[in-house]
């Protein structure tokens, strides 16, 4: 096992030295420049030059590129332009929130995505499972943003049910009333993950009882929801699996959209902040840290996939 | 046919099957009628296509309906099992008619133990605890010649070679020491020699526990090696009806001479094996006539137009031509 944790760790190496090379050229790509965001419009060109030398944005994009590089690897990921702070501090006090979100709506999309799936399968062509699958096609195609406004509108502002925005921290509130805060962004970022995983859980069902291990089962006299259940189930989650890690993983990149319009400040808020203020360190920063986050997540389905397949072997 | 009735462990009588589609109705089986007797190996033979599996998955009710349509009538040990209720026929599947598959490498689940799948089928059907059942099942594995099954019990499928996995799924299947057996080309996808145990197996364990075994299989060696009686298969109809001996050397029916004559033999060399001419036609495109006749050497006018019955040459033999009739 930790043979396999530290072979995929290696190989991951390279997928994340792409990310950092295309993370650092698309921020310089894009135009504006931090210097002068940093002084203001005002500012007379004398000083930009002057901070620009400073912040090393003088040098040759290479040598920049370089400079980066080596400074990840030694562990000096820099300071943010904007409060000069640390940018590990600066993620750091924005993770809390975030985490909260992400963690909240991978639940819902597992405790509803899975059993409405389920269901869809058991009672495949009927009413049921057409009203499902049309659901689901609403699910997946209505933009996230603007349910997450739909939703501050009516259960917020109309119905009082939920805060209309903002976060209140663990520690000073208590897990429950931060639950409360970031209900509704979860539940805005979670639902097209429920649909998706919905779909997935269908189709992987669907093929498995195609499967002659499925009537030997049936063969045996076992009643239709032990094979169902016990048989189709176990082995059809695999897929799922894949597919729930995949949706928590684009959650992260959903966090910068539902946290700007809840307006939570969590690190999408920070990632989107960031971004409109050329903070390169920063951005940079909670990019590479997304894509650990994805490194991470992958070699756990992996290792989930060991126990529900026992052919798989991780080594 | 005077074998008093409670010798007869099945009794099927004019067995059709229908699929009701979209763009009409296909037929798969026509009028299929025969008995299998207490502790008797029945072996049903022919192409592949021609509806002995299917044969098998209406006698286990396990197509779905619809689309299938099943008319006529299965007597198992004098009960019609197409007026079984559901949950009446789960407690016959497994328990008093089981199942064996071709393809022992995809009939097991591959994500259980292959002694939690045995285990199931004592808890199931004789209401054991988790404990009982585990002892069974090793007890059910040594029954089947696997080596060491104390250990054995714990292994996946997937550390099973085919011949084992044959074995364990003859070990579900006869957990319950059935009444019926039904065996779906079981040697199929293994060897040789694996299938040349297997078959030892299977006649060892109908002999010791007094099974019927209905045996399904295109392969004639096999036949004339494990049953006293056997079926000829074609088109979704019977063919031919008689003991092995007499089929094998005295064939009435054009396709069954025709199988027969497409078998190597050894000691004869032949440059090219005889093959019937034509194919099998799809389902739903049988002849209205007989449904041989475009494939038989002997075909006449009345073969094309009407479709003949089956005729009675002695007591045990039957055959399904017009060569016979009259």
């Amino acid at each position: 096992m930790l043979k396999f944790i530290i072979k995929r760790i290696l190989s991951s190496i390279p997928v994340i030295l792409v990310v950092i090379t295309f993370v650092f050229f698309i921020m310089r790509v894009i135009p504006g420049d931090p210097a002068i965001l940093i002084l203001g419009d005002e500012a007379n060109s004398k000083d930009v030059e002057i901070l620009r030398e400073k912040m090393g944005l003088n040098e040759p994009l290479l040598v920049q590129y370089v400079n980066y590089v080596k400074d990840i690897l030694t562990g000096n990921w820099g300071n943010s332009y904007y409060n000069n702070e640390s940018v590990f501090k600066n993620i750091k006090d924005r993770l809390e929130p975030t985490v909260l979100i992400v963690i909240y709506s991978t639940l819902i999309s597992i405790f509803l995505g899975v059993p409405l799936g389920i269901l869809a399968a058991r009672y495949r062509n009927t009413f049921l499972d057409y009203t499902l699958t049309t659901a689901s096609v609403f699910g997946l195609s209505i933009p996230m943003f603007w349910l997450g406004i739909m939703m501050v509108f009516l259960f917020g502002v109309k119905l009082r049910w939920f805060p209309v925005q903002g976060y209140k921290e663990i520690q000073e509130v208590g897990l429950k009333t931060a639950l409360y805060y970031v209900s509704m962004p979860s539940i805005a970022l979670g639902l097209q993950s429920v649909a998706s995983i919905a779909r997935y859980t269908r189709s992987a069902m669907l093929d498995v009882l195609n499967n002659d291990y499925i009537k030997t089962a049936r063969a045996k006299g076992l009643p239709v929801n032990k094979v169902f259940y016990k048989h189709a189930l176990k082995n059809s989650l695999s897929p799922v699996v894949t597919q729930i890690g995949f949706s928590m993983v684009s959650m992260l990149g959903g966090a910068v959209v539902i946290e700007t319009v809840f307006n939570i400040p969590g690190m999408g808020k920070l990632a989107y902040d960031s971004l409109m203020r050329r903070d390169y360190a920063q951005e940079q920063a909670i990019i590479l840290y997304m894509a650990l986050v994805f490194v991470f997540v992958n070699i756990i389905v992996d290792i989930i996939y060991k126990y529900l397949d026992p052919r798989i072997e991780l080594d | 046919m005077n074998e008093t009735k409670a010798e007869m462990i099945l009794k099927i009588r004019d067995l059709k099957l229908f699929f009701d589609g979209d763009y009409g109705t296909t037929q798969i089986l026509n009028g299929i009628s025969f008995d299998v007797k207490k502790g008797e190996t029945l072996g049903i033979v022919g192409e592949s296509g021609c509806g002995k599996s299917m044969t098998a998955m209406c006698i286990m009710r396990l197509l779905k309906s619809p689309p299938a349509r099943i008319e006529g009538s299965i007597e198992f040990c004098g009960k019609d099992l197409l007026l079984f209720s559901k949950k009446e026929m789960q407690n016959v599947r497994g328990n008093e008619i089981s199942m064996i598959f071709q393809d022992p490498m995809t009939s097991l689940n591959p994500v259980f133990t292959v002694g939690n799948q045995l285990e199931e089928v004592f808890m199931l059907h004789q209401g054991m605890s988790r404990q009982e059942a585990r002892k069974q099942t090793v007890e059910a594995l040594r029954m089947v010649n696997i080596p060491m099954p104390e250990k054995r019990v714990k292994d996946y499928p997937h550390q099973m070679s085919g011949g084992m996995r044959q074995r364990v799924m003859i070990a579900m299947a006869l957990a319950c020491q059935p009444k019926l057996l039904i065996a779906d080309e079981p040697t199929t996808a293994l060897d040789v020699t694996i299938q040349a145990q297997v078959l030892d197996l299977m006649r060892n364990l109908r002999d010791e526990l007094g099974t019927s075994i209905l045996f399904i299989t295109h392969d004639l060696g096999v036949v004339s090696e494990m049953c006293e009686r056997a079926i000829v298969f074609y088109c979704g109809e019977i063919m031919e009806e008689g003991p092995v001996s007499e089929l094998f050397s005295n064939p009435k029916h054009p396709y069954t001479e025709g199988l027969l004559s497409a078998l190597p033999r050894i000691g004869q060399r032949k440059d090219k094996l005889y093959v019937i001419p034509g194919m099998v036609p799809p389902a739903g495109q049988f002849p209205t006539g007989c449904v041989f006749v475009e494939r038989c050497k002997y075909a006449k006018e009345r073969c094309h137009a009407e479709k003949p019955d089956m005729v009675r040459l002695d007591e045990k033999h039957t055959v399904k031509c017009f060569r016979y009739q009259d």
